[in-house]
């Protein structure tokens, strides 16, 4: 069976990874794109000309003078209801993206340390993969209401276990390392060890991470919004997809193109740059072995994920077996 | 290779626990059920007292819940509180649906990631090709309603080729039921193609790198065989990881199945949860998941004899 | 090439023959097993399907109630006692004749194994006298009988049902026997797919339309069905679809009679909601008909204090009305103990704590206007959005102050004004909390068992008063469902007053026999 890439340097075959950011024209504009979302999420005060959930004109109007987008079914301002969604959106994606992450890290360092915290962990993964994540979110928001807050904490909750494992196998493969050995000899203690040796290392992995559970939340939001589970309080992509999504006429006339189109649209531009951004995350900083980093950012934990069905061979880890197969694609699709 | 079978059998046999708790605690978190909420299901006396005493619902949790084990025994899935039918029955007749959709819309993205893969692993690198892998990635990614819409949109309002609707009517010709699915699958392989794509690159273009190959190649043997080659080494892997995409499309697909009006069991799943339909929720789970583990088992059974390690 | 050729060919194949002879009409769930015992109350969809195979004895077309199994009846001059003689040459679909026994047993029948839309714990008793004539007794006048009790309940067959202990457990297509224009035939519940044939032996003729078949289409998707092909009638609430179809060649659109009702529910057990003040101040502080516009765009009309509708034969306009008066809502919120006293613009009660009035809805949009309409007086309105079973929760519990729900069955016979506020009502949603004022009791008992007409009208008028003198509930709007067809294939017409009890469906077993409009 195939033996991992790193193992067999052929050179020749590869892409030469430039060590440095490879800022290509593509990458470049999946960056100029995630600004200027970001920029307007920001500016939204300024950008959109009526407040959130206020009344701007008669309902389903078509575009005219302070309504470039016209208005919704209940007269609310399409523009200024996608410019407020973005804030709400990006804002929901990056908390997502944030605890989620810092409990992957968090925990996939820790279980990296002791057997039994990574035996948790992995129950818990497998538990919550047992139940679709879609539903559990329909059940939580049955339960709870459907409050952003309520959404974010929900979705870290989803996102963070199964990454644990891969911070934590990569953890490992740091640590086993012979300077790592050699600067505890010298007498290093863990945290340093862990600030020097493992987070710079674990950076690109965590920044891929980070970018792409950004580019799920939204999705999955959106995807609620669909179905009316959105925050009814403030609009976001999912709730105005949701809101022209259930308008029986959508399809009848050109309306669907001003009201479900922004919001689409934002979420496929989203998506892109943020999968392209973390690629080029991935890139920088990566060791010289890159092409597992290059495929972990282009896909997320499934790159990982690919390592681990190889096998890696270095030393002390076990050869990938079912069980990390499983764990790591029962993570895929979702983050 | 005994101790790993026994910590695997303990480990499933507590997931499996763990599973069941889930199952029968979770619907029950929920406010409101058919019995509490006249407004849900306002059901005659007599039907109320038959259910009330059947599942025990106004007895302690504990007592439900041994009850809950004692009918899973016996195979009683219960009835629905809905529509008072055997859940077997209301879950059963979901399964070929669901079946058709999973395992055409999961053929087909292995086929076609499998293509794309090997096309990408063989073909030039550079821009183009990092081009067109960001491009496939990007489309992958997309949310599947997104997906679902612009389907609808191009193929049932511009060009009004196909049904709007996912749920197909009677009579079942082929050519029927086809048009209704198509739809659907065509969204659920646009979502999992990009992910085969790049599995199966990565795991070929592994293996065209190892010196055995090379070897091969240096004999002097076409592209085709190479190929081959490749893929007997690959496929039992590729298999495996790919069948356990295979779970995550049971109930998974259910946005899309609601999006399309699909008769299958993620839609299922979606309106028992809004109807509080405790033995329903229950038994989509369990029969999802024993439907899984069957796909599952058996591919990984196909994969291992395919492996030619094994032999 | 020719691979495409051919795919496109099947692609475009529709199935022919079938689409022809039928009428495909959508709906947008399942509703159940179509008999009395099992169909789905979630909506009026099942016991309006329910109507095809299964008859009464009494029906009703464009312009009121009409003999149907029974072909005529008399009433005692108390009202207790009728006596209906039935039609002959009736059969059921399995080719028995149907006779004052199958009556009898059906009224048993169903006190014993309730049939979910009516209340009949008024019949003392049922009698036969002869083949043809079956006596009804009840245990006091009931204005409503014939409306919603004899054009109601559907006869069931005594040879079927009798002696069966859970009859919400026979579900197959032996025990779906009635005396209906239409035999049910294939049923696919996950589907939600019904098909009707024709019954060639209905006392009325053979239907003209040979088969019905019901889908489901999800709503978002009905009228661009209808637009395909796909189905030949769907509904829809939104008015621009009058617009969409205006000289279109064969499509056309029909509106019913605005039946569809939004209102506010008020917890009467609630301290703040117990109080008469709070709900008149509620009433003034909402720009109704501002409210009914925004939500209804245009199509509904603005909702009436007591309840009934302005246009329904029922109606009085004396009673009290609320215009919207931001003064006069924060004066009577100041008799009750709040104002801004703090200058933020929100009322404060005694202690300083903000007015905050949570409305309970699933349907977070269309609150929208009325939450803004509070929140111009001061008061701090919220929504509250729940998914349905929670909202049934909440209100069984009585734990909310402010409800809202939109339902149908605001019209027909004025009974409703009694249900809606006892606690008997059958449709759910349409049920609120108990108003326990004498008045409302004794007007809304004068109504029921009023013997003479004008003595009846009399009493419905002052309970219209009563109840915008209380405000048990808040109308807001009164909509009309629009039903798009495909007019090739059939000729709609409105049910007066609504099938059965108010329901803005146009599916009347009329449309499809011979003989009529």
């Amino acid at each position: 069976m195939a033996r991992p890439a790193g193992a067999v340097a052929v050179p020749s075959r590869r892409t030469p990874r430039t060590p440095g950011p490879g800022v290509d024209v593509p990458t470049a504009g999946a960056l100029l794109v995630l600004a200027a979302l970001v920029g307007v999420a920001v500016l939204a005060g300024v950008l959109a000309s009526y407040a959130p959930r206020e009344v701007a004109g008669p309902p389903l109007a078509t575009p005219g003078p302070r309504l470039p987008l016209g208005t919704d079914e209940l007269g609310r301002d399409l523009w200024s209801l996608w410019i407020y969604g973005t804030r709400t959106s990006l804002l929901l994606g990056a908390s997502v993206g944030l605890l989620s992450t810092a409990a992957a890290a968090a925990a996939g360092i820790a279980s990296a340390g002791t057997h039994v915290f990574a035996r948790i962990v992995s129950a818990f993964t497998e538990l919550v993969a047992a139940i679709p994540v879609f539903l559990l979110l329909v059940l939580t928001m049955a339960l709870t209401g459907p409050s952003l807050g309520a959404l974010v904490l929900a979705l870290s909750t989803c996102g963070w276990a199964v990454f644990a494992r891969v911070v934590r196998v990569q953890t490992r493969v740091e640590l086993q390392r012979d300077f790592v050995a050699a600067s505890q000899a010298l007498g290093a203690t863990p945290v340093w060890v862990l600030r020097r040796h493992v987070l710079p290392q674990l950076a690109p992995l965590l920044w891929t991470k980070f970018l792409l559970t950004v580019r799920w939340a939204v999705v999955v939001e959106a995807t609620l919004g669909i179905v009316g589970l959105s925050d009814p309080v403030r609009p976001s992509w999912g709730s105005v997809l949701g809101s022209a999504f259930s308008y029986p006429l959508l399809f009848a006339g050109d309306v669907w193109l001003r009201w479900a189109g922004p919001p689409a649209l934002s979420v496929a531009l989203l998506t892109w740059s943020c999968t392209a951004v973390g690629e080029l995350a991935a890139g920088t900083g990566g060791r010289r072995n890159g092409d597992a980093r290059g495929s972990a950012a282009l896909t997320g934990s499934w790159g990982a994920v690919r390592e681990l069905a190889l096998g890696p061979s270095r030393r002390g880890i076990p050869e990938g077996s079912v069980e990390k197969k499983s764990a790591g694609w029962a993570a895929h699709g979702r983050v | 290779m005994r101790a790993m079978w026994g910590t695997a059998a303990t480990r499933g046999l507590l997931l499996g626990v763990g599973v069941l708790v889930a199952n029968f605690a979770v619907p029950r978190l929920l406010p409101g059920t058919p019995l509490t909420a006249p407004e849900l299901a306002p059901l005659p006396s007599g039907a109320r007292q038959r259910i009330q005493a059947e599942y025990l619902l106004d007895r302690p949790w504990t007592e439900q819940f041994a009850h809950y084990l004692r009918s899973l025994a016996r195979g009683d899935l219960g009835r629905s509180l809905v529509s008072f039918r055997p859940v077997t029955q209301v879950v059963g007749e979901r399964v070929p649906w669901t079946v058709l959709l999973v395992l055409t819309s999961w053929t087909g993205a292995v086929v076609l990631g499998a293509l794309l893969g090997t096309l990408s692993a063989v073909t030039e690198r550079g821009f183009r090709r990092r081009l067109w892998l960001s491009a496939l990635v990007f489309v992958g990614s997309l949310p599947e309603f997104l997906v679902a819409s612009l389907l609808i949109l191009t193929f049932s309002v511009w060009l009004p080729l196909l049904p709007a609707s996912g749920a197909p009517h009677p009579p079942y010709t082929w050519a029927q039921v086809a048009r209704h699915v198509f739809l659907p699958v065509v969204t659920l392989v646009v979502s999992a193609t990009p992910t085969f794509a790049l599995l199966s690159r990565d795991l070929v273009g592994a293996v065209l790198r190892e010196p055995f190959l090379l070897a091969v190649r240096a004999k002097g043997a076409c592209s085709w065989g190479v190929l081959r080659h490749a893929w007997r080494c690959v496929l039992p892997t590729f298999l495996t990881l790919a069948g356990l995409r295979l779970a995550g499309l049971v109930t998974g697909a259910a946005a899309v199945e609601r999006v399309f009006g699909y008769p299958g069991m993620g839609s299922l799943l979606f309106d028992a949860v809004l109807q509080r339909d405790y033995p329903v929720i229950q038994g989509v789970f369990l029969l999802g998941s024993l439907l899984v583990l069957t796909a599952s088992t058996l591919l990984e059974g196909v994969a291992r004899w395919l492996d030619p390690r094994v032999r | 090439m020719r691979l495409v050729a051919w795919l496109v060919a099947l692609a475009l194949a529709a199935p022919a023959g079938s689409q022809e002879a039928a009428v495909r009409i959508a709906w947008w769930t399942d509703v159940g097993f179509p008999t009395p015992f099992s169909f789905s109350t979630v909506g009026p969809g099942g016991v309006v399907r329910l109507t095809l195979l299964y008859d009464s004895l009494l029906w009703k077309d464009d312009r009121g109630l009409i003999p149907w199994l029974a072909e005529s009846w008399r009433t005692s001059s108390d009202g207790t006692r009728y006596v209906f003689r039935l039609r002959r040459q009736v059969v059921w679909h399995d080719g028995r004749p149907l006779t004052a026994r199958d009556v009898r047993f059906s009224f048993a029948y169903f006190r014993r194994h309730p049939f979910r839309w009516v209340d009949l714990s008024v019949v003392r008793a049922v009698e036969v006298q002869d083949r043809e004539t079956v006596v009804v007794e009840l245990a006091r006048p009931f204005a409503p009988f014939l409306e919603n009790v004899a054009g109601v309940v559907p006869v069931i067959p005594e040879h079927v049902w009798g002696g069966v202990e859970a009859p919400e457990r026979r579900q197959s297509l032996e025990v779906a026997v009635g005396s209906g224009p239409y035999r049910l035939v294939e049923y696919r519940p996950e589907l939600g797919f019904y098909r009707f044939v024709a019954f060639a032996g209905y006392f009325r003729g053979r239907p003209v339309v040979r088969e019905i078949q019901y889908v489901v289409v999800p709503p978002a998707r009905q009228v661009l069905a209808v637009q395909t092909g796909e189905v030949d009638l769907a509904m829809t609430t939104a008015p621009e679809v009058v617009d969409l179809f205006r000289g279109h060649p064969y499509l056309r659109v029909l509106a019913t009679e605005p039946l569809s009702v939004g209102r506010l529910v008020f917890n009467l057990e609630h301290p703040l909601g117990g109080r008469k003040l709070f709900r008149q101040a509620l009433a003034h502080a909402v720009d109704v008909p501002d409210v009914a516009n925004w939500v209804t765009r245009g199509s509904g009309i603005p909702g009436n204090p007591g309840v009934v509708r302005p246009g329904d034969p029922w109606y009085t306009p004396r009673v009290r009305r609320y215009a919207f008066d931001p003064v006069q809502a924060r004066r009577l919120l100041r008799s009750l103990g709040y104002e801004d006293r703090d200058g933020d613009g929100f009322l404060e009660g005694p202690d300083g704590t903000r007015l905050v009035v949570e409305v309970v809805t699933s349907a977070a949009r269309e609150t929208e206007p009325l939450l803004r309409s509070l929140l111009r007086v001061g008061v701090d309105a919220r929504a509250r959005v729940v998914d349905p079973p929670t909202r049934a929760q909440l209100a069984a519990e009585g734990r909310f102050l402010v409800l809202y729900t939109t339902h149908v069955g605001a019209g027909g016979d004025p009974d409703y004004l009694r249900t809606w506020f006892s606690g008997e009502e059958a449709n759910a949603f349409a049920a609120g909390t108990v108003l326990r004022t004498p008045e409302f009791q004794r007007w809304a008992r004068l109504q029921a068992e009023a013997v003479d007409p004008a003595q009846r009208r009399r009493a419905v008028y002052q309970l219209q008063r009563v109840l915008s003198e209380e405000l048990p509930t808040l109308v807001l709007f009164y909509r009309p469902f629009y039903w798009v067809y495909d007019s090739r294939k059939l000729r709609l017409w409105n049910t007066r007053g609504g099938l059965l009890n108010g329901i803005p469906l146009v599916e009347n077993k009329l449309l499809f026999l011979p003989g009529t409009r």
